[in-house]
This record gives structure tokens, sequence and C-alpha cells, in this order.
């Protein structure tokens, strides 16, 4: 949640949550709680946690189970507040974590027996980044050699996480990843070409299995099907029965089904008490596997169910709205349709894109100058989000001095200009990279030197920087050269001009990074970490470097070398490859595009932010966000109907419920659309405790006229409302 | 308010504190990545965490009764060979109390507004006579003198919060503070324990430090976290260039334990999630 007042206890729980928190506390029963979101599930598992804490059971043997870190977070707040002696150290994991924690634990006992190569010696875990590395080392050759994927029109990241999603999704959902194809196939009705592919991309995850296999590599996919066959095991049983006592799982819908298997085994193991809270408007993550009709079924597994009906959060109206959207889309509304004209705050609709985003600007300006409104209150949504609405919208705020936060699926590492800058010095520095430069096979745009020159000298403008890249890096030497010695191809006049124009600082600035470079080049290849942290140290941290004293820009350089760092670890110990093959593997994958990068160091500082949020409508709902004031734009966009294009995976075909063999036809894609666009709708409302402002252009930002379903439901539930008065 | 109510603070962000405030701010409170190496060799910094970490690993197996002569006979480096067959032979595994015993366990206590959090490497507590002992497996190439263990904010931090949280961990009563102690094995040196007694007097006197230690935190504001005036600690500082500081002449010891606490790793945390 977003906001203070929502990280601590209240001081009155509402009926349903005095009982969660009376539940009996010995024996083993299990409770299932369910209810809309905003009837205050998780303020009731929290104040179980918190009165455990209180009467001193040990926190170490209380499990929480979250489908996601963000909500980790969360919990961590909320222990903070506690009025306790012991406030902390209780295990609030994901499935991913608690899996993965537990492999490497049990790895002696496990590693031969699943078939990895070398039990005796530890497994490496690869980071989705390694992971990807590794698939494009195997589909790489296939598609040069063999012209794989050669009928899909994709860019190499995308295909690279479709390949590993199957993968995962076989995990995840529990079946063998030898079945990826024939279940996509059985579902397909389109042309033969498509078999193909789905052919290739079993042979490349096939190989890729092989190759984990065979060099101790744990990817995701392994640690769950490994975690499987562990839970099993008798010896694991008696370590989590001596380890857990108490559980409790929030967001049970959100939970894929090998995660939904485990709480069921863990129903039977734990002898203090279970409470799984279960979200009726959920299961937004579909895409990553969640399976809501699966955790629906525990209302069976458990000894008893209770619904909590009353709203805690005031979002009465919005429900209502969405109820009659869902009813205009030709689903059942899921909640009473009470009057909802009050939940929509105002109405705007005009020919064209950026005159919506200035309304926009204008309404939240108005929200926060006059009337008070704390930025952090207020969300943008849209279907997804483009650079182009990101920076409308970040720069019309902040002329009105309002900050705006983007909550955005992690982007490519090469999309920040920093970054690619760096990868050039990482080039320039390499005797590796240089041959390669000096031989022609790799070519470096003049313009990427003049961004790296431009990014580690201070006070360098881009003009400057060009001009400077031009003759400092000659088209014929392919190299930085010494533009005061012997190789200069510039006349002593022109140098004069040179320097002149670019300035005479610049000019000690430039010749340090040189002998820097040299320097490097003499030493040992240590990885491209190790070579930024030195770099940084002893020249770009320092006066007259673009680094010195610029603590933000910093964190990105921060991110890159955690990025590299990561990476190097998980190569080098299965791989043959020397330490120069690997920089270039590294700037490589970057550069392509496969290095994503949320770090570490991102995603905390969000709950300090006080600004106006813009986020997808899905990545909003998956971490469980809430506001007073809620924007949807683009209503007309095909974006709030369409599923993401993955022509090589199936989010509803590789799950549980369709049986292997049935074909996926139009009628199943359309009703799947509406439901997906229902639940948005239901939990976008859910989350909105103030008024919602209905936004849409006619013309897209590309000049397109947009209609998209959404828009046309909606009018249609407007219709609707007004003809029943 | 710099650090908010609930803030939770370690022996590791308190000892940096007392040696440098700045690095405290900066590495503590603002996250402040500054790439830059803190040791001439960091290579073999990241191998010797990397050992650490395993030696840790190995230990927790070893407690879940995890059989670990094919792992350990298979391991390439001779250094941890070695450290493992000094804790499986040397250790007095059988001189610790008996009834409880936990590997890695964190333990998170009210300190006034804020939150005081320790992992022992290993707790031995036998709660039918009173007694417990934390174990801390140290990975250090000497061994400090008793004194400075005695003094070390670790030792103050894990006794202090053993005897907070007693009751919890016993299930019940609480313990007195010199039925505890901490015993420091060195794994280069495995016959060189060193144990630290405790008692109700310095119980009694580190939760009066402890606690006006953090109030002391908790009240000052940013440009208040002044940069240490011993420059020598500097040496091995990551932010010596973002604080313009000359190196001369490095310290003796440097920071590099602060980096051993593996197991609240956040890199443990997956960048996709299911
Ligand atoms: S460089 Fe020195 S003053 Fe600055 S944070 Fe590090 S130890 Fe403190």
């Amino acid at each position: 949640m977003r906001g203070q007042e929502l990280l601590s206890l209240p001081l009155k729980l509402t009926r349903e949550q005095q009982k969660v928190v009376e539940w009996p506390r010995e024996g083993g029963q299990s409770l299932f709680l369910s209810g809309l979101p905003g009837t205050g599930k998780s303020t009731a598992l929290m104040a179980r946690l918190a009165a455990l804490l209180r009467v001193g059971y040990r926190p170490y043997e209380i499990l929480v189970f979250l489908p996601q870190r963000a909500q980790v977070v969360r919990y961590e707040q909320v222990l903070a507040s506690l009025d306790a002696p012991i406030r902390g150290g209780v295990d609030c994991l994901t499935f991913y974590s608690f899996a993965k924690r537990s492999v490497a634990l049990f790895w002696p006992r496990i590693a031969s027996v699943l078939g990895f190569a070398h039990p005796e010696r530890e497994p490496t875990f690869l980071t989705l980044e390694t992971a990807q590395y590794y698939m494009w080392r195997i589909v790489e050759p296939l598609i040069r050699a063999e012209g794989y994927f050669s009928s899909l029109k994709i860019r190499r990241e995308r295909l690279l996480s479709q390949l590993i999603d199957n993968l995962n999704k076989a995990a995840l959902v529990g079946f063998d990843y030898k079945e990826v194809y024939s279940r996509l196939k059985g579902a397909w009705t389109g042309s033969l070409e498509r078999l193909h592919s789905y052919w290739q991309a079993q042979d490349c995850i096939t190989r890729f299995r092989e190759y984990c296999l065979a060099h101790n590599l744990v990817d995701f996919s392994l640690s769950v099907e490994a975690f499987q066959y562990l839970w099993k095991r008798e010896d694991y049983q008696q370590y989590f029965r001596t380890r857990y006592h108490h559980l409790l799982v929030d967001n049970l819908e959100e939970n894929v089904p090998v995660a939904l298997d485990f709480i069921r085994w863990a129903l039977e193991q734990i002898d203090g008490s279970s409470i799984l809270a279960y979200d009726l408007a959920g299961g937004h993550r579909i895409f990553l596997g969640a399976d809501a009709r699966y955790a629906a079924e525990f209302a069976n597994y458990c000894d008893c169910a209770l619904e909590c009906r009353d709203l805690v959060r005031p979002a009465g109206a919005p429900l209502a709205f969405a109820g009659a959207v869902r009813r205009a889309l030709g689903l059942s509304p899921l909640v009473g349709e009470t009057a909802f004209q009050e939940a929509v705050r105002a109405q705007y609709r005009g020919k064209y894109w950026v005159n919506m985003l200035d309304w926009v600007v204008e309404r939240i300006s108005q929200l926060v100058h006059e009337e008070g409104v704390s930025p952090r209150e207020i969300a943008v949504i849209a279907p997804y989000v483009s650079e182009v609405l990101r920076f409308a919208l970040e720069d019309g705020l902040a002329r009105k001095g309002i900050s705006m936060h983007l909550l955005r699926p992690s982007r490519p590492l090469r999309d920040d200009p920093i970054v690619r800058a760096l990868l050039t010095w990482v080039i320039l520095g390499h005797p590796a990279w240089r041959e390669a430069l000096e031989k022609g096979e790799y070519l470096l745009p003049v313009e990427d030197v003049a961004l790296a020159l431009q990014v580690a000298l201070a006070d360098l403008d881009p003009i400057r920087a060009r001009r400077l890249a031009r003759a400092a890096f000659p088209r014929e030497m392919r190299r930085l050269i010494d533009l005061d010695g012997q190789e200069s191809l510039l006349t002593p006049e022109e140098r004069g001009h040179l320097w002149e124009e670019v300035g005479y600082q610049i000019r000690r600035r430039y010749k340090a990074l040189l002998l820097w470079l040299e320097d490097a080049q003499q030493r040992d290849s240590e990885g491209v970490d190790i070579f930024l942290s030195r770099f940084f140290g002893s020249l770009l941290s320092t006066p007259g470097f673009g680094f010195y004293d610029q603590p933000e820009r910093a964190r990105v350089y921060g991110r890159l070398v955690e990025s590299a760092a990561k990476f190097r670890e998980a190569v080098r110990i299965s791989s043959e490859l020397d330490q120069d093959t690997l920089v270039r593997e590294y700037v490589r994958l970057v550069l392509d595009g496969i290095a994503s990068g949320e770090y570490v160091v991102d995603w905390p500082t969000f709950f300090a932010t006080d600004a106006v949020l813009l986020s997808p409508a899905y990545a909003y709902l998956t971490r469980d966000l809430a506001s007073h004031y809620q924007f949807w734009v683009d209503l007309g966009s095909d974006g709030w109907w369409n599923r993401p294009n993955q022509p090589l995976t199936h989010p509803y075909v590789l799950s549980r419920h369709w049986p292997v063999g049935r074909p996926w036809r139009d009628i199943e894609e359309e009703r799947s659309r509406k439901e997906a666009l229902g639940n948005v709708v239901l939990g976008l409302a859910a989350r909105c405790t103030g008024g919602i402002f209905l936004v849409s252009s006619e013309l897209g930002v590309d000049g397109t006229e947009q209609d998209g379903r959404f828009q046309r439901a909606i009018v249609r539930a407007m219709r609707m409302a007004s003809n029943e008065q | 308010m710099l650090i908010e109510p609930g803030y939770l603070f370690s022996q590791h962000s308190l000892n940096t504190y007392v040696r440098c405030q700045r690095r405290f701010l900066l590495r503590y409170i603002e996250h402040q990545p500054w790439p830059m190496p803190e040791d001439e060799d960091p290579l073999d910094y990241q191998r010797h965490l990397a050992r650490g970490r395993m030696f840790h690993q190995w230990l927790v197996r070893r407690h879940w009764g995890i059989e670990m002569s094919e792992i350990v006979e298979a391991c390439e480096d001779s250094l941890l060979r070695q450290w493992w067959r000094a804790v499986e032979t040397l250790f007095p595994w059988d001189a610790l109390p008996d009834g409880i015993r936990e590997a890695e366990l964190p333990v998170v206590v009210s300190l006034g507004e804020y939150r005081l959090y320790a992992r022992y490497d290993y707790l031995a507590l036998d709660p039918q006579n009173k007694v417990a002992v934390i174990v801390d497996w140290k990975t250090l190439a000497s061994v400090p003198s008793y004194q400075v263990l005695r003094e070390r904010i670790q030792t103050r931090v894990y006794l202090y919060t053993l005897i907070a949280a007693s009751h919890v961990l016993t299930g019940g009563k609480s313990l007195a503070p010199d039925q505890v102690k901490m015993l420091y094995w060195f794994a280069n040196y495995p016959d060189d324990v060193i144990e630290i007694p405790y008692s109700e007097a310095a119980f009694q006197q580190d939760a009066h430090y402890l606690q006006s230690l953090v109030r002391e935190i908790g009240r000052r504001p940013r440009e208040a976290f002044a940069p240490t005036e011993d420059s020598r600690l500097c040496a091995h500082c990551q932010y010596r260039t973002l604080c313009h500081r000359e190196v001369i002449t490095s310290a003796e010891e440097d920071w590099l334990d602060e980096e051993i606490d593996f197991a609240l790793d956040l890199q443990d945390i997956p960048e996709l999630e299911y």
C-alpha cells in the first residue's frame, strides 16, 4: 500500500478480523479467509501475526507466504511498528525464495537423484539474466546455422524470455517440460509454420535443461522442480515440522499451482495454526501462472471458512462502478450494483492524445494545489506505459511542481545512456575488444564514443563531446588516440582549435583517461564489474570527471556493476570461457537488451516517495497498491483488451485447467480477455478509496483512431445506468 | 525525521556508526552505491566472502544432519576443507548446552522505539538448566584479543538480544545474564577459542549503552552525520572519493567484516517473481 497510514495496524479491528486474531493457536486448525479487496484480509493476517508475537510465539517458527516481495516489505513494516518485545525474525518469504533456500540446504541429499552431473559439487543458482545468457548461447547457433524461429518477428530478448517462461510454466504448473510442444501444438489452430516454431522452442529448452544438469546450474525451473521432489521426502517433512508451527498465506489466489500444492502439503504438517487469505477478485498474475481457481478450492481443504464482507476501505462506489462495467462486458458483476455515479469524479474525451494528457496534468494540479490532496494519493493508470507517456506526464507535472514516480517492469539496462557509455569504456579498455575493433569485426560508432566521453568528463556537453570524439577516435584507427602525441592526425593548428573549442581543462582529463585505459590494458582481465569499479574509484569519481559528487548518477553505475558481478559469478564457475571472452559476452548481453535491471537498490525507496504514481494497470494490481484517486487513461486503447503477444508460449493453454489436445479457439480467447479485463476493473476499483477519473482520446498517441473494448464497455455501463434511472 | 521508529539496527550498522557516522548514513540510511573497490585486490576479497558464506552454509547443513563428506572431499578449496575438518574434529560440540540448538537464528528485539537485529551463527540453549551459548564462526586471518572481542559491538548486541529474547527462546522463563556466554571460534586457529561471559551488570550497561546510542542516532539530522576524524579508516572505505578523503596510511583494521553477514543477503531475492 502507499502511504504511511496503511503500514501500521488499525486500533480497532472488524468482527471478522477479530475472529482471525482469536483463531485457535494450537492443534493445527486451518482457516480459509475470503473477501473482496479492501475488506481487510491482509490486515487480519497482520493482526494475527502481531498477536502471535505478543503472546510469545517464536518468530522463526512462523512462516508467512507472500506472492511477491513488495508484500514482504509491507509485512516487515508492520513488524517494525509493533508494540511487542519481539518485533521481527519471522520468515516472510515468496514461494521461490523458500524453494531456493530449501534446495540449497538439502542439495547434498537431492542432487544426484535429480540428475545433476556433479552432485558432489555446490550448485550455481542462475538469475533471470544469467539464465537468459545460457539460453542465448544455446539458441544463437541454432538461429544462425539452422534458421530457428525465422518465421517469427520477435526481438531476441523476448524470444529468450518466452523460452524460459515455457520451462518455468512447466515447473510451476507441474508438468514435464518435455510436454511443452505437445501442449502448445494441441491447442494451436493456425498455420503449420507456428508448429515448427513450437518444436524448435521445445528443442531449445530441452538442450538448455541438459546443459544445466551437466554444469550444476540451477535455474528457476530446476529450483522449483527440485523443491517439488524435496518436500515429498520424509527427511524434509521432518525438517519442516521441526522448523514451522504456524502458517499465514496472503493473496492465496496469486499463487502458482505448485506453490498451492506445497501450501496444501504444509497444511498437513503444521501443528499450530494456518490461515489463508483469498481475494475474490484476484488472480491477476495469470501471465505468471497464478491459478485462482485452484486456490478457491482451499475453502474445502481448510477446517473452516470465513468471508469478510464489510469494506474497510471505503471503495463502495468504485466497486459498484466496476460491477456495472463487468455487467456491460457480459460478466457477473460480483459486487452489489448500487448507484455508482459518484465513483466517477470526472470524465474527459477529446480528440487528441496530447490534450488528454494536458487535462490529466491540470486535474492533478487542481487536486494537489487547490484541494490539498497529497500526490502519493494519486495514481495514473494506463494499459502500458510508453516513453512518450512517461515523458509527457513527468514533464507536465514537473511544470506544476509535482513529482512523479514510475512503476514499470524492469527495462533493459542498455536503455540507460550512462550504461551504454560505460560499456563503451569497457570495450575501449579491453585488449580483446581492441583487436576486434581494429580488425573491423566490431564497429563502434563515433556517437557511442562521444556519449562515453560526455558521461566520463565533467562539463562536456554533447556537441563538444562529438567534436572531441571525431578527433580522438579516427575512423581509420578505430581506437582512442593521444591527440597531442605522434599518432594524432591533426596539425598543431587544428589541435589548437580543437582544445579551444572543447576546453583546455578537458585536455588534461582526456589524457588521464587515456593513461588509465592503457594501464588497464596491461592488467589481466578481471571482469567487467572490477574494471568498472576501478575506473570509478581511481578516475571517474574524482574531480573533473563525470561522477565526482554525483551520488544519483552513481546509482546507475552501481546497478551495472552489480549486474556484471552476478554474471561473472554465475558464469565463471560453470564455464570453460576465459575472462576476456566473458567480458565480451557480458557486454553483448547488455547491448542486445537481454540484461534487465530491477535491482535491490531500487525497490524499497518507493515507499518514501511523495509523488504521483504512473503505472501500468497490471503492475499496480500485482503490487497490491491503493490510492485515493485513480486516473484511468487511454481508455480507448486496445492495450486494455489485448494480452501481450507471446507467440511461443500461452498462459491459459499451459495451465492445469486446459486439457492437452483441446484447441484454443477465438471463443476461448474472447472469454479469457473479457474475464481478464473484468478482473482488472474490479481490482482497480477495489483499490480506489476516493474517485476515478475516466480519460480517453479519439486519436491515440500515434494518430490512429481509438475505440477499444474497454471504452465501449464503460459507455455501455453508463448508458445502462441512465436508462435504469 | 531521518530514521523512522521501528528502524532495524544491527551490530554491523552500529559498529559502522561508532567508527564513522557518515559511512553509516551513506550505507545504511541512504543505501548509496559508490562502486569503488574497498580493497586493493577485489577478487581476493570476493573469494574471501564466498568462502566464508560457504563455510556458514555447510555448518547449517551439519546442524540439520545433512551428510557433507562427499561435498567436502570434492571441494577444490583446500582452506575451506581445512576449516571443515577443524570444526568437525576440534570444536567442542558436546560441551555445549543441550535442549535447543539453532543455526543461523535471527532475533529481533525492541530497543526503545527502534529495533535491534542479531543473527546467531549457532545457539545452544538448555531450557532446563537455563544456560545458553552463542557461537560465532570467525574466518578472520588473525585472532583479536579477548579485550577487543569483549568490547566489540557484536558481543554486546548478541548477548543483550539473547537476554532480551530469552523468554521467547526458552518458551517461558528468561535467562539470567550470568548463565549465558558468547563463544568465538576461529577457523584458522581452532585451538584459540575465546569465551566471553556475561553478567547482570554488563547487561544493564549494554542496555543503557545501546539505547542511548540508537536514541542519539535517531535524533540526529542528516547534516550531523560527520565524517570520521580518524582518516586511516577511510583507506578501506568505498566512499573515500565521495568524502574527498586523501588516504595516506591505512588502518590495521578494515571494514571487511561488515560484509560477511551472508544470511541477510538481499541477492537472494529473485528478479523474476512467480
Ligand atoms: S571515506 Fe572516511 S569519512 Fe567517508 S564514509 Fe568512509 S570512513 Fe567515513
